[in-house]
């Protein structure tokens, strides 16, 4: 019968209760703290956004007002702030077939500080991508993104930009991480 | 204001921009992009080749959330922005 203890890292510190001990998901790179720390869960977390820094100069507060608005202050809705990352405005562009899809989303990334969240495959050879970023950001990108793939076969089928989307919208902006049939 | 709709729940004004071809709704879109950015307000827009549907919501801080004079004088200066990329 072998020691259980061998199944332990070398590094992990008995003192710690079991229920105190976090597993730190972030990539690897990211992460250079102990692995232990509850404390470090938070922060990481908030290191989960966005790598490219969004202008704060503009008033990401625009008129535009929205139907159904949260009530509350942004800074207290804790699910605004778990998507806030990626900024406020939501900017989509369906294609038909990938390669217009793709070329929308390089254009869309390379015309203004946009953020590409999702690339759908919605069936039949359509294909939505979709930006989330400072209102104006995304007004241009989508411009940009539109423009790039309406010259790529018969690409462009619509377009779209919300500026302020409803909280309750935030979890129908993930992937369903449709694939092509083989 | 021709052509705008006022629609209830939720309340927004709306209208629908034909164009002969992209090129002419490009040059609109850019034109209302620009003018957005000049006075910092965003309606909902989604377009085609040759279509664009503008959706202006209400203020934020508009607390009845209603239409009001600012909406419709937004409309208006949209509708402008049209004739002048027309002319």
């Amino acid at each position: 019968m072998t020691n259980s203890s061998n199944r332990r890292p070398k590094s992990s510190n008995k003192t710690i209760k079991p229920k105190d001990q976090v597993v730190d998901v972030s990539p690897l790179n990211s992460t250079n703290k102990s692995k232990t720390s509850s404390r470090i869960q938070s922060s990481s977390t908030k290191k989960v956004s966005s790598t490219k820094s969004i202008p704060s100069t503009k008033n990401l507060s625009n008129g535009s007002g929205g139907a159904g608005l949260p009530k509350t202050p942004t800074g207290k809705n804790k699910s605004f702030e778990t998507y806030s990352n990626f900024g406020i405005a939501l900017g989509m562009i369906e294609t038909r077939g990938l390669v217009p899809a793709i070329e929308a989303a390089d254009a869309m990334t390379k015309a203004a500080e946009v953020n590409l969240i999702v690339k759908e495959l919605v069936g039949g050879g359509y294909v939505t991508v979709m930006v989330r970023g400072e209102t104006g950001a995304v007004n241009a990108s989508v411009r940009a993104g539109a423009d790039a793939c309406e010259r790529v076969g018969d690409g462009l089928v619509a377009a779209h930009i919300i500026a302020r989307p409803h909280v309750e919208v935030e979890p129908a902006l993930k992937g369903s991480g449709a694939k092509r049939r083989s | 204001m021709e052509g705008w709709r006022q629609k209830k729940r939720p309340e927004c004004l709306e209208k629908r921009f034909e164009f002969q071809s992209y090129e002419k709704n490009r040059d609109f879109l850019d034109a209302l992009g620009d003018f957005c950015e000049k006075v910092n307000r965003f309606p909902d827009i989604s377009f085609g080749k040759t279509y664009a549907n503008i959706t202006i919501r209400p203020l934020e801080n508009n607390e009845k959330e209603e239409i009001s004079k600012d909406d419709h004088d937004f409309a208006s200066k949209i509708d402008f922005l049209n004739k002048q990329e027309e002319n």
